[in-house]
């Protein structure tokens, strides 16, 4: 049995790239704007990280034209989906594994960490 | 190398502020799709206009063809009212959808099978249902109470249209009090 941080997948821990995937995945397509809205980051930024995520096969882009004016659509793919639910399932772990490990207090009130 | 070491230090702390955040990008991700305060709002001042006429100008031949011209005009009226919001760049999943008109068409037959008014129960079953998925547990409840109350305004025998004047106040209330409210995580 492994511990859930072994589980805990790097491509998808940082969080814009968490986000990233998760509004893809709350979606059946989200565009380029909305996610930089959504997340509150900068179009550089946004960038670099859905070519990591693409990289990785976790999305996929689709290039679309609205009139003149060109569109990305960011859409999940199912390694994707399958990815962001083990690193929900690794995180729920890991808080608790550490709350059950957490002394309870005499009411039986688990301690909260400092 | 970065990605590992910070793995390697993830405490149970930093876990639980992930999955907060998630549920929090959820949210706001549902609510784009979704609009709870425009379809508030839309579906409120619709409700509304339908009350007054049928409360005062309950002779108004013209009536159904108002309907169905505010019906079609819902949908350029929420537009106009987000102006710059995530509108229209998030497509709905299937059941983000699919709940609302299920859910108002199973809240209209309950209502006809137990005497209450299903155009009421249909609207506010549909926008709780919205508000519910959307994340905005406050707007739900309070919807499915005015839903409740304005059900029951409808039994009690009120003049023609009260109840929906009073739907329609309640909803374009909750719309407007939820447009104020913040919307994003920036």
């Amino acid at each position: 049995v492994t511990h859930p941080i072994a589980r805990v997948n790097p491509v998808i821990h940082q969080p814009i790239r968490l986000g990233i995937l998760t509004a893809a995945c709350e979606s059946k397509k989200i565009d380029f704007v909305s996610v930089r809205e959504l997340l509150g980051v900068t179009d550089g930024n946004l960038s670099r990280h859905l070519s990591t995520l693409e990289a990785a096969g976790y999305i996929r882009l689709e290039k679309t034209f609205a009139g003149r004016k060109p569109r990305t659509w960011i859409l999940a793919t199912s390694a994707g989906r399958a990815a962001l639910k083990a690193e929900i399932d690794a995180l729920r772990e890991i808080v608790a594994a550490a709350d059950a490990a957490r002394p309870k207090t005499h009411k039986g009130i688990r301690a909260q960490p400092a | 190398v970065d990605a590992q070491f910070e793995l390697c230090a993830l405490r149970d702390s930093d876990a639980a502020a992930h999955l907060r955040y998630v549920a929090e990008v959820r949210s706001l991700t549902r609510r784009g799709a979704v609009m709870p305060s425009s379809a508030h709002l839309a579906l409120g001042a619709l409700v509304l206009i339908r009350g007054l006429l049928m409360r005062y100008l309950p002779h108004l031949t013209a009536l159904p063809t108002a309907w169905l011209v505010m019906l079609l005009a819902l949908r350029p009226v929420s537009m106009s009212l987000e102006p710059g919001s995530l509108l229209g760049g998030v497509h709905q999943k299937f059941w983000d959808r699919a709940a609302p008109p299920l859910l108002a068409t199973a809240c209209a037959l309950v209502a006809v099978a137990i005497g209450a008014d299903a155009l009421i129960s249909a609207v506010a079953g549909a926008l709780c249902v919205s508000a519910w998925r959307a994340g905005l547990a406050a707007i739900a409840t309070s919807t499915a109470a005015l839903g409740v109350f304005s059900d029951a305004l409808a039994m009690s025998g009120a003049p023609p249209g009260t109840a929906l004047i009073a739907l329609g106040t309640g909803l374009t209330l909750l719309g407007m009090a939820r447009l104020r409210m913040r919307r994003s995580l920036a």
